[in-house]
């Protein structure tokens, strides 16, 4: 049996603004059927990313393909298989609900009413309602259904729960992973909010100064990460098989995150599991190229000021 | 797409179809009127003139159709302004205002192409503009032939009959839909487009046109002696009333087109030497010095059966500018951040 293409690969993609790279060198391989996270502050070129996938923005650089197809000049057929939801998640204002919907039925092939229905009556939206009227969050439901209802093989969603109340956030993320589970599709999605990232994904990529520093499931990030500290002098050398991702130096202790290839041995070093959130902070704060990628990066090599 | 580029602009054509009811409603009535008006001057006793015996009354005729005129300009210049300023509002809707409200950012992840939606929006607002102006464009004509607002070959009739401005609005509406892939602002769209756009029928008009039609040369009379028209319309002697007199001037007896401007130069000094010699001075002085110096008046005009060519070929040239720039679109929009 051939193994599935991946769902994304990317290759040295790159865009750049004028003389600003918003997204640079990207290489990457997303497995099918996995929710990705993606991750990364600000300006670290993760809606880029998902534009460059939605076939919105031209790479300056570097290839994608979505599928094993090239997505760069995406044919309908490729776009029925990939939703896209926009962080500002445009919708005709003018437009009732109702309309809204046949709008989608009219520009897609698959588009499935009931789906679209079931998930507006569970949130009690009622399509005779104008967009312009809806909350926050009821119109980021609606932009949400416009894309489930297309029944996609791939979610990109940029920030699909951003600025809305804990109630309207856990209500997106409840009906995003139901539509999940029911289909199998595959998501990738941006957020900034980590506690999202440990309950409903299984794969992490982020990305700081535009661009990737991690990009593997979760459950083998947690595994192969340990916290370790040690009292100023009792550790000078990081254990054997360990390779430092961020290193925090104060007068009393020495503590840094490091990703482990070998099982670390007791050498005065005191070793803890970390959370998901500090492995990404440690990552974000280091801004680095991933050890696994960059060998170079060994806390014994650098130099200490 | 065709219903979601109609339900877009859906309530701004609903607008401009009241805007076009109320104007063709105006025309309807004017045109009654002055038609009324002029039927009563054109008659006996008056017939477009002032016979004696009956001064009083062909002056109080006359004052009828001048006060029934006076509006004439205004509504000539709203129903001219229609067609560019409707295609612009038009093509703003359909791209610029679609870029800066992001909402291409949905359209064009549907499972569509671009150069889907982009042909979608054009034709469904092309053929919007079609139905909101063929009927203006039948009641302006009408309107001006009844109204005799002027020879509708003439700069200034032209605008208004025919599908002139059905042609003006199509090409504003395409040209503003360009640019708007540029600009991507509604308001600089409006503001850039509408500027272009005038420029462009401006340069048509006064620079294009009068190359569109062959020119008929004809010798006229010494003096330029007008004569009452039934149509209504008054013309120089030799040249049709209902005539576009492009030019007129002196050539040399037997000659059958213009002559150049130096030459005209030429003859014309000659012309006045005579006249201010002993011999111009003398009684029919200035048909002697005519006579000697072999020249003769002449006119350049295209003749009202040109009108139709004339609208066909400008028409033509609408369609192929509009043409090139809707492919310019095409090609743009495959590769625009959205």
């Amino acid at each position: 049996m051939t193994e599935a293409p991946a769902v994304l690969e990317a290759a040295g993609l790159g865009r750049r603004y004028r003389r600003t790279w918003a997204l640079s060198d990207c290489t990457l391989s997303i497995p099918q059927g996995r929710v990705v996270a993606l991750v990364g502050p600000n300006g670290a070129g993760k809606s880029t990313l998902l534009r460059i996938a939605a076939g919105l923005t031209p790479p300056t650089t570097g290839s994608l393909s979505l599928f094993g197809t090239n997505a760069l000049n995406p044919t309908p057929s490729l776009k029925s298989r990939v939703g896209f939801l926009d962080q500002e998640r445009p919708l005709y204002s003018s437009f009732r609900v109702s309309e809204i919907l046949h709008f989608g039925q009219s520009s897609n092939p698959s588009w499935n009413m009931t789906v679209a229905h079931e998930h507006l009556d569970r949130l009690n939206i009622s399509l005779r309602s104008r967009v312009s009227k809806l909350s926050g969050g009821q119109q980021a439901q609606v932009a949400l259904t416009v894309c489930l209802a297309k029944e996609p093989e791939l979610l990109l969603l940029d920030e699909p729960a951003a600025a809305l109340d804990p109630v309207a956030r856990e209500d997106l993320l409840r009906l995003l992973m139901r539509q999940v589970a029911d289909s199998g599709s595959s998501v990738i999605l941006s957020t900034h909010s980590l506690s999202d990232v440990a309950a409903i994904c299984d794969y992490v990529v982020v990305l700081a100064r535009s661009r990737v520093v991690l990009a593997d499931d979760i459950e083998f990030v947690l595994e192969s990460h340990r916290l370790i500290s040690s009292l100023r002098g009792d550790a000078t050398v990081l254990p054997d098989g360990a390779i430092a991702v961020d290193e925090r130096n104060s007068a009393r202790q020495t503590a840094a995150l490091v990703r482990v290839e070998l099982p670390l041995n007791e050498t005065g070093w005191k070793i803890e599991q970390p959370t998901l959130e500090e492995i990404v902070m440690a990552y974000l704060r280091a801004g680095i190229a991933s050890p696994l990628e960059s060998d170079e990066v060994r806390f014994e090599n650098r130099e200490r000021t | 797409m065709t219903w979601t580029a109609w339900r877009r602009a859906r309530s701004v054509v609903f607008a401009m179809a009241v805007v076009i009811v109320a104007v063709v409603a105006v025309l309807l009535l004017m045109g009654v009127h002055q038609q009324l008006v002029w039927s009563e001057y054109l008659r006996r006793p008056c017939r477009g003139g002032f016979p004696t015996g009956h001064l009083d009354y062909c002056e109080r005729a006359v004052a009828q159709v001048s006060n029934a005129s006076r509006y004439n300009t205004l509504i000539v210049f709203v129903v001219i302004a229609l067609g560019p300023l409707f295609g612009v509002v038009l093509g703003v809707i359909a791209v610029a205002q679609e870029i800066e409200r992001r909402t291409v950012r949905l359209s064009w992840t549907q499972s569509q192409s671009r150069q889907k939606w982009l042909a979608s929006s054009f034709l469904v607002n092309i053929a919007t503009l079609v139905v909101l102006f063929v009927p203006l464009c039948l009641v302006a004509t009408w309107w001006n032939r009844v109204a005799h607002y002027a020879p509708r070959i003439r700069l200034n009739g032209f605008p208004i009959t025919g599908f002139s401005i059905l042609f003006m609005s199509i090409f504003a509406f395409v040209l503003v839909g360009t640019v708007g892939m540029f600009v991507r602002k509604s308001g600089w769209t409006f503001a850039v487009g509408f500027v272009v756009a005038i420029a462009c029928i401006y340069a048509v008009e006064y620079y294009v046109r009068p190359d569109l039609a062959p020119t008929t040369f004809v010798k006229v009379g010494t003096s330029s002696v007008e004569l009452g028209s039934a149509s209504g319309f008054y013309g120089s002697n030799g040249v049709p009333p209902n005539a576009w007199e492009k030019s007129n001037g002196i050539a040399l007896v037997g000659s059958r087109s213009a002559p150049s401007a130096a030459t005209m130069n030429t003859l014309s000094r000659r012309l006045s030497d005579c006249y201010a010699s002993p011999m111009g001075k003398e009684k029919n002085g200035d048909n002697d010095c005519i006579h000697k110096t072999n020249i003769e008046f002449f006119a350049l005009y295209v003749p009202d059966s040109e009108y139709w060519t004339v609208q066909l070929r400008e028409g033509s040239i609408y369609a192929g500018i509009t043409l090139l720039l809707a492919g310019a679109g095409f090609l743009t929009v495959r590769r625009m951040l959205a």
